[in-house]
């Protein structure tokens, strides 16, 4: 065979394989635009039965079993949509109206399969049509961390008090992503959650210095407490406002701000003079979330702390805490010099021009 | 040994060498749109029946601050800025920069969102020129307006990364269009992975699409033949380009209209470098560049779902000076980074990226035109076989059409913006013609860029906007002096 022919070959492939795309692409395209109308079909068939289910009208004619495989889990996806929007009761109403389309067995053999993606999408079909805490701990012990991810996410939508344990333990996983929905899902948990996450601080104040894991769980816990604070947390954060770890510091100032009271104050004030420029930047901030006028004096004398952050931080704690704080940036914009009058300067124009209370 | 042997010779072992980059090149290029599918399989089974409006209601999510410099954008920086502001994301700001423009950019702000200007206490945590001004909104608090003297845009760039408050900083062009959910969805490599220092998304050509309000409305092909084939270039530069990097030693580039960066590791590495016209491009290999070095974060995603929408130029003339910029950016990058290439050190990117960029996108023009020239003179002395000269330039076509259509099918299965079956023609049909006359017509750009860059030449050229959303032209233009 010549260089000619064996090129003449490989042309003739190129040229096959360029007709063979388009031809998949003008097909996917053509197959797109008619599913796009049978989807519609489905879509306006799942809209009558959810409104006839959430009224209580029980199902209307032509059921289910007229759907092909293929638009049965469109049918199941398109209840899916609704069960984002819905809360509660109504929730229930929308598994069963899936339920009638084949949900559950379709669940189970995603949940069964081999492949991650399969494991993914029936784990956030439980998430939407409830779950039991079965479900969860298989979910929670999946190898990969989407399904992980997912089961955090699944049992605070569902606020499952049997799952809290191993949303504890999820703050230390390995993946980011898990440790933020755990976050998240204990937020969302409410006060079962503060309860749960208030005992593994108090059972890990010894194990705050220790390993990457411990301190990982550490910073979430503290973190998560931060947005639900219970009264008798406050001894929890100043334990942990002493630890030798900045990150756990940072994490402990601002459950100290959502506590607020005096110790927390103090303390807070105390943490304006740490060594780490990140927790002097969130002992401020923390001041000027929690409100505490008694701060305001020690706030100002960091309006000359050497980061810039940092007196960003001041300047903007002392705009939070109103008529002190603007006592205060006033004073510092008069008297003071250097780049403490200028971050004071700068927080006043914002204050008297832009804020309907003015200074 | 005659003069003609001699040079029938030398012929014959150009082509003999341009035979094996061609064969190289698109092996390579097979390698990149396999990686490009598996990564977009992957992508898209991880954000299958995903809830990410759940980001909008958390706390925990990073914050962050959009950067956007304008020049000159008095015709289209309100549109683009209320576009800004309408970003669905719970902890935003915006930093608009007006890097000493001409026009009335700063009026038109000033007039559009009630600014009002307060004292400026701003470190320079990066040296950039002085701000003149610091302006606050009165009606939207999230907004902040620099009004600094020009510097050019990596200048302006440093002087947002400088004031913005966010943990997160997305450099963004003045006239870029976000979509809505586009943040929500490049946040997420950083929640996913706490080495990430910068994500990109996709950018794609908002000539012929139907914009109100800020907000594309609905996508269909340009009607001008340039942009239309651009549109063909940017589906193929993204979804298949950098998409495919995912795996194949990671990203040189994010592109600076649209991407998301970790403000301390910018400030680290010291913000933009002014003195390149490649700044996104730099930037980050001196973000990863820095990872290898002191074992810091460094990794660097594109993202294929973030959609951002920019105007592409419609006359000859200003895409001849977008290019040519463009192609003296790499060169610029690619000499201050030379010692990347084969270290290993750097691994994948000294071994891999790196001389593809150096090799392939640099070298390519070059290449190409001898090539091109070189057959043609060995047609004229008889030097090859005819026969054999058009079969590999049809070889040559051949490959470029499969790999776009590819890249058209990839678009299609997964994102399917282009929904007609007309506007589907009409990407075929530009995908069949770009290689004559066009393909041609960006070497010699491309070309001259090179020249341009060993004269010395670093001036950013003119780009004019007809504006997003209005119909009559406009005589902005987006690129600061030096």
């Amino acid at each position: 065979m010549t260089v000619n022919s064996l090129v003449l070959v490989v042309v003739r492939v190129e040229v096959a394989a360029a007709v063979a795309i388009v031809a998949v692409l003008l097909g996917a395209g053509s197959l797109r635009r008619r599913r796009a109308h049978k989807e519609a079909m489905v879509r306006a068939l799942v809209r009558q039965r959810v409104t006839s289910a959430l009224v209580g009208r029980g199902a209307p004619s032509g059921g289910p079993g007229k759907l092909s495989k293929r638009t049965r889990r469109d049918a199941i996806h398109a209840v899916a949509e609704y069960a984002r929007t819905i809360g509660g009761a109504d929730r229930g109403t929308l598994a069963g109206v899936a339920g009638q389309f084949g949900l559950s067995a379709y669940t189970k053999r995603l949940a069964a399969s081999m492949f991650w993606w399969h494991r993914l999408e029936a784990a956030r079909l439980v998430t939407l049509f409830g779950l039991s805490s079965a479900d969860v701990r298989r979910m929670a012990a999946d190898g990969h961390w989407l399904v992980r991810a997912q089961a955090a996410t699944a049992a605070g939508s569902w606020r499952m008090q049997k799952a809290l344990p191993l949303l504890i333990t999820m703050l230390s996983d390995d993946a980011p992503l898990c440790r933020f929905e755990a976050k998240q899902a204990l937020v969302q948990m409410g006060v079962d959650g503060a309860r749960a996450v208030g005992d593994a601080l108090r059972e890990g104040i010894e194990l705050a210095a220790g390993t990457e894991l411990n301190a990982r769980r550490t910073d979430g816990l503290l973190d998560v407490a931060a947005s639900t604070p219970q009264a008798d947390m406050v001894d929890l954060g100043l334990a942990y406002s002493r630890s030798p770890r900045d990150t756990t510091r940072c994490s402990a100032t601002a459950l100290l701000a959502a506590l607020g009271g005096p110790a927390a104050t103090d303390r807070l004030i105390e943490l304006l003079d740490d060594d780490m420029g990140n927790v002097r930047c969130a002992a401020a901030r923390a001041l000027g979330t929690s409100g505490a006028w008694s701060g305001a004096s020690a706030l100002a004398r960091h309006l000359d702390d050497e980061s810039y952050d940092v007196r960003l931080a001041v300047a903007t704690a002392l705009q939070r805490l109103g008529a002190p704080g603007t006592l205060m940036l006033r004073r510092v914009a008069d008297t003071g010099s250097g780049r403490a009058a200028d971050m004071a300067r700068q927080t006043l124009d914002i204050v008297e021009q832009l804020s309907p209370v003015g200074a | 040994m005659s003069f003609r042997l001699l040079a029938d010779m030398v012929l014959v072992d150009i082509q003999l060498g341009v035979l094996v980059y061609f064969f190289l090149v698109n092996s390579f290029y097979g390698l990149l749109l396999i990686s490009a599918t598996v990564e977009m399989s992957r992508h898209l089974l991880g954000i299958r029946a995903t809830d990410r409006t759940r980001l909008l209601g958390s706390s925990l999510v990073p914050r962050i601050s959009i950067i956007a410099p304008a020049y000159n954008e008095e015709a289209t920086v309100e549109e683009s800025i209320r576009s800004l502001l309408a970003i669905s994301y719970p902890e935003l700001e915006v930093v608009v920069i007006n890097d000493g423009s001409k026009d009335a950019t700063v009026a038109v702000l000033e007039r559009a969102f009630d600014l009002v200007r307060v004292h400026a206490a701003i470190e320079p945590a990066i040296v950039t020129q002085p701000v003149r001004d610091v302006y606050r909104s009165r009606t939207h608090s999230r907004l902040v307006v620099l009004d600094k003297m020009n510097g050019g845009k990596a200048d302006a760039m440093n002087a947002g990364v400088n004031a913005c408050t966010g943990d997160l900083v997305c450099a963004i062009d003045a006239d870029t269009l976000i979509e809505p959910d586009a943040l929500q969805r490049l946040v997420v490599p950083f929640i996913e992975r706490s080495d990430t220092v910068a994500a990109g998304g996709t950018i794609r050509v908002a000539n012929g699409a139907d914009i109100r309000n800020g907000r594309i409305v609905s996508v269909s092909m340009p009607h001008n033949a340039l942009a239309g084939i651009q549109v063909v270039e940017y589906l193929r530069a993204f979804l298949f380009g950098r998409l495919g990097w995912n795996r194949l030693g990671g990203n040189l580039i994010i592109s600076g209209a649209f991407g998301v960066f970790r403000r301390d590791a910018m400030l680290a590495v010291g913000g933009y470098e002014s003195e390149t016209i490649g700044e996104d491009m730099e930037m980050i290999i001196r973000l990863r560049r820095r990872a290898f070095a002191t074992g810091a974060p460094g990794k660097v995603v594109f993202v294929p779902d973030p959609v951002a929408w920019t105007e592409v130029p419609e006359t000859a003339q200003v895409l001849a000076g977008q290019r040519d910029r463009w192609h003296r950016g790499l060169a610029d990058v690619l000499w201050r980074n030379r010692t990347i290439l084969f270290n290993p050190r750097y691994g994948a990117m000294g071994f891999i990226s790196y001389p593809y960029f150096l090799f392939v996108e640099f070298f390519s023009p070059i290449l190409e035109a001898v090539g091109l020239v070189t057959t043609i003179v060995a047609l004229a002395f008889g030097a090859i076989n005819v026969q054999f000269a058009i079969l590999f330039l049809l070889l040559a076509y051949g490959y470029g059409l499969v790999l776009t259509f590819a890249t058209l099918l990839l678009e299609e299965l997964s994102f399917h913006r282009y929904t007609s079956l007309r506007d589907q023609l009409v990407l075929i049909g530009w995908t069949l013609v770009e290689s004559f006359g066009y393909r041609q017509r960006t070497v010699v750009w491309r070309f001259r860029g090179i020249i341009k860059y060993f004269r010395g030449n670093k001036s950013w050229g003119k780009m004019e906007r007809r504006g997003l959303t209005r119909p009559a032209a406009s005589d902005a233009t987006s690129e600061p002096e030096h």
